[in-house]
């Protein structure tokens, strides 16, 4: 397997992985009252 | 140890502009009431030392009614927590006995209290003036004159508040209830009045306003029950036109610049397995989302604006007519209002709503405002598949097919939610009441980091999973590969090449590529799940590939484009160019044109009803308290969304337009 194949599977399983912690955070509902768009709505603590 | 303070007010009188100054945080902000629906916490740098700061919703009392002022009632008598050290209570000087009623139940929880005297220019206006000095020694607390939008008078209030931290010395009220039956009792309001009264009579000085004020003008013809709602439609149709054209020639630009630098990048990769993912997973999905940019950009100027300038309040107080004969209230257009940006910070200001069934009915409705995840997908199906052609010469007719679709949802949501109060939660409108701001000009600090904010959110958060989903779908359309398949289309190659070099040979040579790169699509495990799936979305006109993206799309629409980007670059027929290309040259297993109106209006319809957000039907789980509101909103929007788009299609075809 050449170097352009691994790299390409490396960026492939990241990219599913991301996206299967998104859905799970989505699904879950943000602690914080976030949108996977907006950012989080409330409560957030900050200087 | 770091002291807590609170601070609270009435709505709308300038809480979080004032907790930004303080803070330096950039908590969104309106000229409307229920913007903020919980607290929100910011450290504020005192002369001598740091507290925290937290902003609680805007409540009328103590005492209460909404999910949003028990937030305040919780955090001020200490219920789910440590009461707060001291209090910096905001009122607005232009409707001081308003505020200080609510002051006077602050003032009898004892504890030491700061008043910031907001919004003097409103009350000057209305030839108000009040003497804060004055007010300080009636209430035997300090008072301190600010101006929160434009950072005036926050270092004397920080002077004020480190005082009073030090002192510790409570402030005191008129000593009546603050809450149970006892606090509702006309003798209570009435004794809370005249406290109020009894407290100004020696600081307030009017000065006689002859005539009507702009702002009333102005209101008799935008809160007229005609005049109001024709203004409203069409200062609606300005602002879709204005979406229309103000963002096309910078979209043509970035659509321009992002294939250039795609091409600048993948330039020194040499063929293989990594350039096909960069060029059709990353370029081409993210590239077709980029564009859309500056559309996103100048709807939530106008959001913005609105929110700002005060008209939100009005259009609130014109819809409650029509929304009290679904068994709503103008109360409910609110939260709807916020869900055209984003359904998530519009099921949460459902939290003002204090009956709960009118509040479960507007969660349930909100999902069907087209947010503004929906308005790429519009953009592109009419770019590509509707004709520029001015009506009366005023309105371009994609402007006006947009402003449709953002009004189909509102269209539907009545039917819905009047089938919702009839049969899920009965009950008769509650009564509506809301306090209409003053018309002020957009801070324009405020429109452009909301602006900015929301294009930085989107291509931080909308843009992540769209890369990611781009990959994932290439990978899903380019594996496995069939050798045998591949070998056929190597003979055919090395036969074309073996024939005489020329025109013949280079076009023979592309529509052999085309071919080879559309049957690796439809034999690879995306082609397959496609085709599996093709027969629930035939009626709607879609093939396997448009079936595909949508079914991607199911967890955040906003990946819709994104996917159609790789998928239609991967197909081979157009691999260069721009994504409105590649929808205009797809075609059909037997060779017609893939798109056409009915096409492009059947996928636009699907997306404005579906519930296509797993995070909006996360937020109604929580905010609903049952799963099951969730399950409902996605099986009725979906079911909509599939008999509104295969309705569209079929009425489309029938009347000819396509």
């Amino acid at each position: 397997m050449n170097l352009q194949a691994i790299i390409a599977i490396i960026i492939v399983l990241g990219a599913a992985f991301f996206i299967a912690r998104r859905l799970w955070r989505s699904a879950k509902g943000h602690p914080d009252g976030a949108c996977d768009k907006c950012g989080p709505m409330e409560g957030r603590k900050g200087k | 140890m770091k002291a807590t303070i609170a601070l609270a007010g009435n709505p709308n009188v300038g809480k979080t502009t004032l907790f930004n100054a303080l803070t330096g945080l950039n908590q969104r902000t309106g000229n409307y009431p229920g913007v903020t629906v919980s607290w929100h916490a910011g450290t504020w740098i005192l002369p001598d030392s740091d507290a925290e700061l937290l902003d609680l919703p805007g409540s009328y009392s103590i005492a209460a009614h909404s999910p949003d002022e028990a937030v305040v009632q919780g955090v001020l008598r200490g219920l789910e927590g440590p009461r707060p050290d001291a209090l910096l209570a905001i009122i607005d000087a232009s409707n001081p006995e308003r505020n200080l009623y609510f002051l006077s139940q602050l003032l009898d929880l004892e504890l030491p209290t700061v008043v910031a005297l907001n919004m003097g220019d409103v009350a000057r206006d209305k030839g108000m003036a009040i003497d804060a000095a004055t007010l300080a020694r009636a209430l035997g607390c300090r008072v301190v004159p600010v101006q929160a939008n434009r950072r005036e008078g926050i270092q004397a209030l920080s002077e004020a508040m480190q005082d009073t931290l030090y002192e510790a010395k409570a402030a005191h009220g008129p000593g009546l209830p603050i809450d149970g039956p006892a606090a509702a009792e006309p003798e209570t309001i009435r004794g809370r009045y005249l406290w109020a009264r009894q407290k100004l009579v020696d600081s307030i000085s009017r000065s006689a306003v002859h005539g009507l004020r702009l702002s009333d003008r102005v209101d008799r013809i935008l809160t007229h029950k005609v005049w109001g709602v024709l203004a409203m439609v069409l200062l609606m149709g300005a602002v879709f036109q204005s979406i229309y054209a103000w963002s096309q020639p910078v979209m043509d630009l970035m659509d321009t610049g992002v294939h250039w630098l795609g091409g600048l990048l993948l330039r020194p990769i040499a063929p293989g397995i990594l350039k096909e993912l960069l060029a059709n997973g990353v370029v081409a999905g993210m590239g077709s989302v980029l564009v859309f940019v500056p559309q996103i950009a100048v709807l939530f100027f106008f959001i913005a604006i609105l929110e700002d300038c005060g008209y939100m309040a009005r259009s609130a107080f014109l819809m409650d007519r029509l929304f009290a004969r679904i068994g709503l209230s103008g109360r409910s257009f609110i939260p709807l209002l916020s869900s055209f940006a984003c359904a998530v910070p519009g099921i949460l200001s459902t939290r003002t709503i204090a009956d709960r069934k009118e509040r479960l009915t507007a969660m349930l409705v909100a999902p069907l405002m087209s947010c503004s995840a929906r308005l790429p997908v519009y953009t592109i199906m009419i770019a590509c598949f509707v004709p520029g052609r001015m009506l009366l010469g005023l309105v371009d007719q994609r402007a006006l097919l947009l402003f449709a679709l953002y009004a189909l949802g509102l269209v539907v949501a009545v039917p819905v939610a009047w089938l919702v109060r009839k049969y899920m939660h009965a009950g008769a409108a509650p009564l509506f009441l809301i306090e209409l701001p003053g018309y002020k000009w957009p801070d324009w600090r405020t429109v452009s980091r909301r602006v900015l904010e929301q294009c930085r959110e989107f291509l931080s958060t909308a843009g992540t999973i769209i890369l990611a989903v781009g990959i994932v779908v290439w990978a899903l359309g380019a594996f496995p590969r069939d050798q045998a398949r591949m070998a056929a289309f190597d003979a055919q190659r090395a036969a074309i090449l073996a024939a005489p070099a020329g025109l013949t040979q280079t076009a023979a040579l592309k529509q052999l590529d085309i071919d080879a790169q559309s049957d690796r699509l439809n034999h690879s495990a995306l082609g397959w799940a496609g085709h599996a799936i093709v027969p629930a979305f035939a009626p709607l006109g879609w093939d396997w590939r448009i079936s595909m993206a949508a079914l991607a799309s199911f967890p955040a629409r906003e990946v819709v484009v994104g996917t159609l980007g790789t998928i239609f670059h991967s197909g081979g027929e157009n691999d260069e160019g721009r994504l409105r290309d590649a929808l205009k040259d797809a075609k059909r297993e037997d060779g017609t044109p893939l798109f056409n109106l009915a096409v492009a209006l059947s996928l636009m319809v699907f997306f404005a009803l579906c519930a296509q957000c797993a995070s909006t039907l996360a937020v109604i789980t929580r905010e609903s308290g049952h799963w099951g509101y969730a399950a409902f909103t996605f099986f009725y929007m979906t079911t909509l969304a599939w008999l509104g788009a295969a309705a569209i299609y079929h009425l489309t075809l029938w009347l000819g337009l396509s």
